[in-house]
């Protein structure tokens, strides 16, 4: 089926009127733009899970006054086409303070220009290529709360050599994201013994990586760095599942496959493997008491008994956190101006998050909440999902 | 007159046959050129417009597949979907990928996003926006010609689920697709025409064509080729010649067929009309007719009447006349006497002679009936010799003879009876036998004297023999003076 614009704009009301946080009075949206539809897609529906936790919360302490922060939600399928002329209609409503997007760093990628021209904030809660908030443009009206492929690059990189693999090869996707991290691998590499013996780039949509994997590996990578999302993910380790015991390599794996039902697609294959995802939040590992409350809402929302249950924690954290510090910078600036409050979120003090107390969260050269520090690397579990190591 | 209802009957039932016949072929002979100039012509022309169509969709449809599937093979690389769902640093490696694409097939690709927009920065085809946006929700690979070229369109669909995230235009040139079809000719698609062709079925997917409102004008140009081909404007001509032409030869056949069946007609009326007078005893003019076999039949039908009318003299010859002797038979004799008898009413007297030979039967007796015959037929002829031409002689049976002389005084009828006598008495020559000499006893009567009719007058005269018989033979006795005196 076509996904056409009046379809989107259908999802578009029917998620407001769905949405509890939503009245008739409504003074300040955040729009969340994400892949909802994508079939196998996990992650937008845990940004707005936790945006939802954050939202709720916000409302009860009462933070903004008389102004009310809702959201609504748009489906923009993981094309970055359909995310631009999203964000274009949202940026027509005044009423959107911001717009949050999904998980596929080339859709925020061909937002930020339209961000900057319509002077509307791109919140990134799961995008990871450097350039959605290195783009060298002032003022930035792209913030992010998530992990950056440059710390992710230098994790990888001190990852491998903790395990002591000095020679890894990657297998990247041909896009924005592929070519962000490449970069990034290519700068951390240059000043370590890690050595990336080669690069195997694919397309999306392939349907099988063994011959990529068997090339990486004949050119004696101990390890196999896989940047993918949760297709991708779920066909190689499925086929690697297959190989004999001699012939696998411990597989760093990027964090797209946690965006979405990779283990159900994997199956039983994952948890036989090496298979190391980087995250930079666990639900089985929180830093702050929000983190704790995060859990114990986002169960409640969601209907969950454990937090095993949560899928993509990393969105529903990354979500949360971005939601509260616009709630932050909405109160600041004293209204729904958007320069205003685009100020305001480079201008917010310290402030306890789910994922880490970010203190500031941003600043004027700083629109990455995040950093190295808050990365970690997590491995399946049976029956608990992503555990970290 | 019989003849008349013959006449009729003839004439009538030609001309019915002709009323029957040829009117209602005229009739059917002009509806069917009507139809054949008109409903026929359009039919061909339909049921053509059709194989054209059908023929042109098959081979359409053929080389379009052929196209399609190189385009669907583009259209589901994972190159262009990763485009579709990558940034504008696509142009690095599908700007390269297209270019490698159109080297190979021929065909320049365009790609659009989900909403019919060009994907490519600075492309160097400089696309239009995608042709017809509007039909952006229909499933199917699109295909469309125009005068520019061939335009076939498939959707690309996400790597993750079945969604339409973009589109790839393929643009062959016209000239390069129509070189592929060479079996349609030219003219077809020499038009600024739409066609789309769509999937039909998921699972064994079939491809047909149809013409939307858009592409009226492909049709109108295969309803003009249509019209314009050669065969159907002279077939048109032909038909409302060849039309005319039966008309003029039906029309021309009635004429004809009234005037043949006239030629017949008349001259078989004549020759019935000449066989009525045939029947009378007379013979009419025979009919000429142009019709030589009307000709024949007269010829044969005259030369019948003549043969007949021969053999009716013949045997009216043999009817009147004694065959021995010559003279008339008696009942020829007595017709011709009553007819004489008649007509000397009141112009003069007739005078009827019964004449009985003597001596006769011992002629026979003596010297056979081959003599007697002999004898007879001279006597006849001694006799008629000495009558008048208007004289009547007959045999009345035997050796008795009867003469009828008409417009004649007694005196001298009795001169010519006695001058018989005469002649008879002279001796006969008989080959073989000799001279025999014979007599005869002469009884006359006279009209009206001694008798008012013929059978009187016959009476009265054979009375009179009887007594010139009993008075002793060889003498000439009057029925009304009993007996007058020799020579």
């Amino acid at each position: 089926m076509e996904f056409s614009r009046r379809q989107m704009i259908g999802a578009f009301g029917s998620c407001a009127i769905a949405s509890p946080a939503l009245a008739a009075t409504e003074d300040a949206v955040i729009l969340i733009d994400a892949e909802f539809g994508q079939a196998t897609s996990t992650s937008a529906q845990a940004i707005e899970l936790g945006v939802r936790v954050a939202l709720g919360d916000i409302a009860r302490s009462g933070i903004l006054g008389t102004t009310r922060l809702t959201y609504r939600k748009s489906d923009n399928r993981g094309v970055p086409a359909i995310a631009v002329d999203n964000f274009i209609e949202a940026a027509r409503d005044p009423k959107v303070v911001a717009v949050m997007g999904g998980k596929f760093s080339p859709v925020q990628l061909e937002i930020v220009p339209h961000a900057h021209k319509l002077g509307l904030m791109l919140l990134n809660p799961w995008g990871s290529a450097d350039e959605i908030t290195d783009h060298g443009i002032q003022p930035s009206w792209t913030f992010r709360v998530s992990l950056k492929d440059d710390d992710a690059a230098s994790a990888f990189i001190n990852e491998s050599a903790r395990r002591r693999f000095s020679n890894i090869g990657v297998i990247l996707p041909n896009t924005a994201w592929g070519r962000s991290m490449s970069a990034a691998l290519t700068r951390k590499t240059a000043k370590a013994t890690v050595r990336i013996v080669e690069e195997n780039w694919y397309n999306l949509g392939e349907r099988s990586f063994l011959q990529r994997y068997t090339a990486v590996v004949n050119n004696g990578a101990q390890a196999v760095l896989f940047v993918a999302n949760e297709m991708e993910g779920a066909v190689l380790a499925r086929e690697i599942a297959r190989l004999a015991p001699q012939l696998r390599r411990p597989v760093l794996c990027h964090w797209g496959i946690t965006g979405g039902s990779f283990t159900s697609m994997a199956a039983d294959a994952i948890y036989d493997l090496d298979w190391s995802v980087i995250q930079t939040f666990s639900f089985y590992k929180p830093r702050t008491a929000k983190a704790e409350q995060l859990a114990t809402s986002a169960m409640s929302l969601k209907g969950a008994k454990s937090i095993s249950d949560l899928d993509s924690a990393v969105g529903i954290a990354h979500g949360h956190d971005l939601a509260w510090l616009t709630a932050l910078a909405l109160k600041q600036a004293g209204g729904v101006e958007r320069a205003k409050i685009r100020a305001e979120m480079e201008r917010l003090p310290q402030f306890e998050g789910a994922v880490r107390v970010y203190d500031p969260p941003f600043t004027v050269q700083r629109h990455d909440a995040l950093g190295e520090h808050d990365i970690l690397f997590a491995r399946f579990v049976r029956d608990k999902g992503l555990v970290p190591v | 007159m019989a003849t008349s209802p013959n006449k009729h009957t003839i004439q009538r039932g030609i001309q019915r046959a002709l009323l029957i016949t040829v009117i209602p072929a005229i009739f059917l002979t002009a509806a069917g050129s009507l139809w054949l100039g008109t409903y026929f012509i359009d039919d061909a022309a339909n049921e053509l417009r059709s194989s054209v169509t059908q023929i042109a969709r098959s081979r359409m449809t053929e080389r379009v597949q052929k196209k399609i599937a190189e385009v669907r093979q583009v259209a589901t690389s994972t190159v262009v979907t990763t485009g579709l769902l990558d940034t504008n640093g696509r142009d690095k490696y599908l700007q390269p990928y297209l270019e490698e694409r159109t080297s190979a097939s021929g065909a320049a690709f365009i790609i659009y996003d989900y909403r019919g927009r060009p994907l490519l920065s600075g492309d160097p085809l400089s696309p239009q926006p995608r042709p017809n946006p509007e039909l952006t929700s229909l499933e199917t690979i699109r295909f469309q010609l125009d005068g520019d070229g061939l335009l076939i369109e498939s959707p690309v669909r996400s790597a993750y689920d079945n969604v339409i995230i973009g589109y790839l235009v393929a643009r062959s040139s016209i000239e390069e697709f129509l070189s592929e079809a060479q079996v349609l000719p030219s003219r077809f698609f020499d038009v600024s025409a739409n066609l789309h062709i769509f999937k039909k079925g998921e699972v064994d997917p079939a491809w047909f064509i149809m013409v939307e409102t858009d592409t009226e004008a492909f049709a109108a140009t295969i309803e003009v080729e249509a019209n314009s081909l050669w065969f159907r404007e002279n077939l048109r001509y032909a038909t409302q010649i060849g039309g005319g032409l039966l008309v003029l030869i039906l029309s021309s056949s009635i004429l004809f067929a009234r005037s043949f069946a006239r030629n017949i007609s008349r001259p078989l009326l004549q020759l019935t009309s000449a066989a009525d007078l045939f029947r009378r005893g007379r013979i009419g003019q025979l009919p000429s007719s142009d019709v030589e076999e009307v000709n024949q039949l007269a010829r044969a039908l005259e030369m019948t009447f003549l043969e007949r009318r021969t053999l009716e003299r013949k045997l009216q010859q043999a009817a009147d006349y004694d065959p021995l002797m010559g003279i008339m038979s008696r009942g020829h004799f007595d017709e011709q006497a009553q007819h004489a008898i008649a007509e000397c009413k009141g112009l003069g007297g007739a005078i009827l002679l019964f004449i009985d030979l003597d001596q006769f039967k011992q002629v026979n007796d003596r010297h056979g009936h081959a003599a007697g015959d002999e004898v007879l037929k001279t006597v006849a002829t001694r006799i008629r010799s000495h009558l008048r031409k208007t004289d009547l002689v007959g045999r009345r049976g035997g050796d008795e003879l009867t003469i009828l002389l008409t417009r004649i005084d007694i005196i001298v009828a009795l001169k010519i009876a006695h001058e018989l006598l005469q002649t008879i008495r002279q001796s006969i020559v008989i080959p073989d036998i000799g001279t025999v000499c014979i007599g005869a006893s002469i009884g006359l009567a006279q009209f009206p004297e001694d008798g008012s009719s013929f059978d009187e007058l016959v009476a009265a005269a054979d009375q009179a023999m009887y007594v010139a018989k009993c008075e002793g033979r060889g003498r000439v006795v009057c029925a009304s003076h009993r007996e007058l005196p020799n020579g």
